[in-house]
């Protein structure tokens, strides 16, 4: 992929290299923001926040027209928007996210270290927009939790643990979604950062108890591309990192058939998600996180002026 | 199957193991990986496990296949005479053929001879097999002995073929090339599809002996042959206008003694020409055609053409032919090895037009006579009979002996005794220590001494001053000097020494046995001393009379009795001392050295008196090559003793004729002969031939033989095809597999 091939400022293998997830999650939300053209504070909400130039594709609603037939300047008003959006980010921690194939470069990390990063940038954007975020890991339930909040107090909170966060025990998305939908306290968008490989049936009846409630699922599912592709040669003995045993396979005899599985697997997530409405977004580790993310924000950006979101 | 011709090579098939061990040694080495979405590894491992087995199986089954085929294939399995995979075998053909290489086959008929029809006729058949089909040729070339050319292809075959010139000059061992032949089936474990050809001029004597039984080991290796059910084609060679091939040949040549009979070498390197001057030459032809033949027959000396005399050969018959010679002597009147050839009118086989011999001419061999009781008369005198014995007349001729004469305190006896030849001593009292030596010396160096004893002889201080010298201790005098009570007589120990061969005749032994001895002196042999004669003193128990030791390259013969009267009247007898004491000269002079008269086959082995630096081999037509082995120096026998210096050739003489070896200095002649057999062309009808034996199939039958044989071909090829053919499914099932990988 080209995005891969050259060393942008958001791509993990720079981010990667700096110091605290607090700065990832920072750049990679300006960086949506700064490709966008948009100021986080716009809006149509009443209260004004500021003039500004006029830039092709602001909205010409917005012109201010008494200062243009003063001036003949064009500017545009932006306002604050006040927003109620609570979101309620929840992170998988079981063991399969300590998975990396090391394929290439950019994909030597971790499915939990990808999955931190796309929570903090969207806690990052969403405590930004002046909305409340909550913030909870699970792997066969709920396991650790912070209780919505905003402001920088609350990313801070987020990010120290994110950071915390470790690869282990086994993962059950259907019995921790289902106690989740109990826990979520307010109405609001839940970011479910998983990389959904259980059973699709009490998978989804977790994530249909969340919509039961009120919620609107997100589904970001993280996976290793090699995860997908199963490019390998040789025997192989694939060791469970979830710990249920091992299995020997000739990788080239058992490629095909395992490409299979994944397919159907991703087709069953796909049409489910569908048949419910939800956004079902696929991220593979080997991807810029900030393109992976600008990539789905500007799609939701988009269907908010339609209906409301995230954005 | 019926086993294989290689079944060493079968264990090869042990080599299909490869392919299993290391597909469960690749088994074994799983590379450890950490994985997450083990329930799609799972679900896709359960899907196609029975099928990945299947398709793992089949790809293992195709490689063991194809290894084990090809290891079977190198091993020539071969088929079972109606068993199921005969239909399967491929008929090849093994064919032994046998080429008569004998000199016989050199005859000519027009422009061609037999050998150059029996190679064209094997051409012919060779040309006619299918190398690429397997077949093979096993050639062989016979004479006294088997040569095996190829057994390989048809065409490896043609290519030796090609490369054969003339005939050896050699007989025919029939026996011994189907034993060969039977040794290669065996080897190769061929069975009855084997074709022999014998390609021969059918020559009588080479199939049967004299008495008209098989030649030796014929009637086993027949009795093989037809327990193998095999059968030998015998392919005669010789145009059907020659009914009976007509042939003169030499099949005998000989020097003669004065009494007619043939020289014997006796033990030296050649036969001794006592009279060069008048020698006579015996040659034996042979007639091998229906008619009468008279021919041309000349004696060849050093290479110059003498005279030669018309001979009739009766039909079918031998004639003797004498041929004399008066052989001039060596151009510095030394010893010399004389080149004899006689020589024919060339007919249809040269080879035995022509019969060589190498003959030893002394020369004048110098004598010493040592007096030890000189007397101013005759009849007291020591050596009188002996110095007339060595002074012979020989009508003009010069002497064969240059005899001197000495007394034992004469100074310059030690430098006579260095030159001489034969030395004899006589009565000597007390020899001097000087005079010891220096005979001891010459002994060694090649001397022959004789010491004829006396009244004037002391046991003990004989005992004392040539103790290194006597073949016999000295211990008493007996006998009777009265000559009235008792008289002893000789009598011969060793008939065949060329000392007393003269008087290993009926006719003259008693020259030698009958003539009294009144008084000599007992003696014990040393160790390693031989008695040649001895005396009826004792019942059975004979005291010596003539007993030989060879010291060095010379040797001592001790006289125990007197040479000149006073014991014996065996010196009176013209007829017993001058036959003795020539020969005892003549066997003193005569050459020593490896043998010159050589058949073929033989080794040559020359010796010279120096190095010989730069030797070459010249063969009788004059072609020369160099011989590139150094020398042996035989060791000196002691200080000062003369040494010599051996080479020998590095092939054997295969040609006859005279052949030398020639430095720059000297030349050693030799002269090679081959079998007289080869002569005798007389042919075994074809008749007789199949009546010899069911093995033996003549030309006529040759075509439905091959067609009578039967079965047991080899499986080799069709087992190579299914190694490929597995080689090709295991490459396109693999691809498959890789293509099912990737999809």
């Amino acid at each position: 992929m080209a995005q891969t091939d050259k060393q942008s400022p958001f791509d993990p293998a720079v981010l990667d290299a700096l110091a605290g997830l607090d700065f990832v999650a920072r750049t990679v939300v300006e960086g949506f923001l700064a490709g966008g053209h948009r100021s986080p504070r716009r809006g149509s909400s009443a209260e004004f926040a500021q003039h500004r130039e006029y830039a092709p594709g602001d909205d010409v609603r917005h012109v201010d027209w008494r200062i243009f037939a003063k001036n003949e300047r064009v500017v545009v008003k932006e306002f604050i928007e006040e927003s109620n959006l609570l979101a309620h980010i929840a992170v998988d921690t079981s063991g399969s996210m300590g998975f990396t194939s090391g394929a290439s470069r950019t994909a030597r990390w971790t499915k939990l270290d990808y999955a931190r990063w796309v929570a903090a940038a969207l806690g990052h954007l969403i405590i930004g927009q002046r909305d409340t975020v909550s913030l909870e890991l699970f792997d066969d339930g709920p396991t650790q939790r912070i209780p919505p909040g905003g402001g920088a107090p609350q990313r801070a909170s987020m990010i120290e643990l994110l950071e915390s966060a470790a690869p282990s025990g086994a993962t059950d998305e259907g019995a921790a979604f289902t106690e989740l939908a109990t826990r979520l306290p307010k109405r609001g968008v839940a970011v479910l950062i998983s990389d959904f490989l259980g059973d699709l049936e009490p998978m989804f009846a977790g994530i249909e108890a969340i919509v039961a409630r009120g919620h609107e699922p997100l589904l970001l599912q993280v996976l290793d591309p090699r995860e997908l592709d199963f490019q390998y040669e040789g025997y192989l003995r694939l060791d469970d990192l979830e710990g249920s045993g091992s299995l020997k396979v000739d990788a080239r005899v058992i490629g095909a058939a395992y490409r299979e599985e994944v397919e159907r697997h991703q087709q069953g997530i796909a049409q489910r998600a569908a048949a419910m409405s939800l956004d079902h977004i696929v991220l593979t580790t080997d991807r810029g996180v900030d393109t992976a993310l600008s990539a789905y924000l500007a799609r939701r950006s988009a269907r908010a002026k339609h209906g409301g979101g995230l954005a | 199957m019926g086993g294989f011709l290689h079944p060493a090579l079968a264990f090869g098939v042990l080599a299909a193991a490869v392919p299993v061990i290391i597909h469960l040694l690749n088994r074994r080495r799983h590379k450890p990986m950490d994985w997450a979405a083990m329930r799609f590894a799972r679900l896709a491992w359960k899907r196609i496990r029975r099928r990945s087995r299947f398709e793992n199986l089949l790809l293992l089954l195709l490689r063991v296949a194809a290894v084990a085929l090809f290891a079977l294939a190198l091993a020539r399995p071969l088929t079972q005479d109606g068993g199921l995979l005969a239909g399967l075998s491929q008929e090849q053909r093994e064919v032994y053929v046998l080429l008569d290489g004998s000199a016989s086959m050199g005859y000519r008929t027009d422009l061609e001879s037999l050998w150059d029809r029996a190679l064209a006729d094997a051409r012919e058949q060779l040309e006619a097999l299918d190398g690429a089909g397997g077949d093979r040729v096993h050639l062989y070339l016979v004479g006294d002995r088997v040569r095996q050319l190829s057994d390989r292809s048809p065409g490896d075959a043609l290519a030796m073929l090609t490369s054969l010139e003339e005939p050896l000059a050699e007989g025919f061992d029939l026996g011994a090339a189907l034993g060969r032949v039977l040794a290669d089936m065996e080897e190769r474990n061929v069975r009855g599809t084997a074709e022999i050809v014998l390609y021969t001029d059918v020559q009588r004597a080479n199939f049967l002996r004299a008495d008209g039984s098989l030649a030796p080991g014929v009637e086993d290796a027949l009795e093989e042959l037809a327990l193998r059910e095999a059968q030998v084609v015998i392919a005669d060679v010789t145009p059907a206008f020659v009914r009976r091939p007509e042939n003169l040949a030499i099949t005998g040549f000989a020097a003669l003694d004065p009494f007619g009979d043939p020289l014997e070498v006796g033990g030296s390197s050649a036969p001794v020409l006592k009279e060069p001057e008048n020698a006579v030459f015996v040659a034996e032809l042979y007639n091998s055609s229906d008619l009468a033949r008279e021919v041309q027959v000349a004696l060849r000396v050093d290479g110059e053409r003498r005279p030669s005399q018309r001979v009739l050969v009766p039909a079918r018959s031998s004639e003797e032919v004498e041929l004399e010679l008066r052989l001039p002597p060596s151009l510095d009147g030394r010893a010399a090895y004389r080149e004899i050839e006689v020589v024919s009118e060339a007919d249809a086989l040269p080879i035995d037009d022509e019969r060589a011999l190498v003959v030893h001419a002394p020369g004048a061999v110098d004598v010493l006579l040592i007096n030890g009781a000189p007397a101013p008369e005759p009849e007291s005198d020591e050596l009188t009979y002996l110095r007339a014995a060595l002074a012979p007349a020989f009508e003009g001729r010069p002497s064969p002996f240059a005899v001197r004469e000495a007394t034992p305190g004469d100074s310059e006896l030690p430098a006579l005794v260095a030159d001489a030849t034969f030395i004899w001593m006589a009565n000597v009292e007390t020899p001097s220590p000087a005079l010891a030596d220096a005979l001891a010396e010459r002994v060694r160096g090649g001397g022959t001494l004789v010491l004829s004893l006396g009244d004037r002889v002391s046991p003990a201080t004989y005992s004392q001053t040539l103790d290194e010298l006597l073949p016999a201790q000295l211990i008493e005098r007996r006998g009777d000097p009265s000559r009235r009570a008792a008289f002893q007589r000789a009598r011969i120990d060793a008939p065949s020494h060329p000392a007393l061969a003269f008087f290993d005749d009926e006719r003259f032994e008693l020259f030698f046995t009958e003539v009294p001895v009144f008084e000599y002196i007992a003696s014990e042999p040393v160790a390693g001393a031989t008695v040649l004669a001895s005396l009826d003193d004792a019942i059975g128990q004979g005291s010596p009379l003539l007993v030989e030791r060879t010291i060095g390259q010379g040797k001592v013969l001790l006289w125990t009795t007197s040479i000149d009267t006073d014991w014996t009247l065996f010196p009176e007898s013209p007829t017993s001392l001058i036959p003795l004491a020539h020969e005892l000269v003549f066997d003193s002079a005569r050459g020593r050295g490896p043998e010159r008269n050589l058949r073929i086959g033989e080794p040559l082995v020359a010796r010279f008196d120096v190095f010989p630096e730069g030797a070459s081999l010249v063969q009788p037509g004059g072609a020369a090559r160099r011989i590139d082995r150094a020398a042996q120096e035989l060791p000196a026998t002691a200080a000062g003793g003369s040494s010599a210096w051996q080479l020998r050739a590095r092939e054997a003489v295969d040609r006859p004729g005279v052949w030398r070896v020639s430095t720059a200095t000297q030349t050693a002649s030799f002269a090679v002969t081959m079998s007289p057999a080869e002569g005798l062309l007389e042919r075994l009808p074809a008749e007789e031939l199949a009546g010899l034996s069911p093995v033996f199939v003549t030309g006529l039958e040759r075509e439905t033989v091959g067609a009578t044989r039967a079965g047991g071909g080899e499986l080799f090829r069709i087992f190579l095809w299914l190694a490929l053919a597995m080689l090709i499914g295991e490459s396109l099932w693999s691809r498959y597999l890789a293509r099912e990988v990737r999809a």
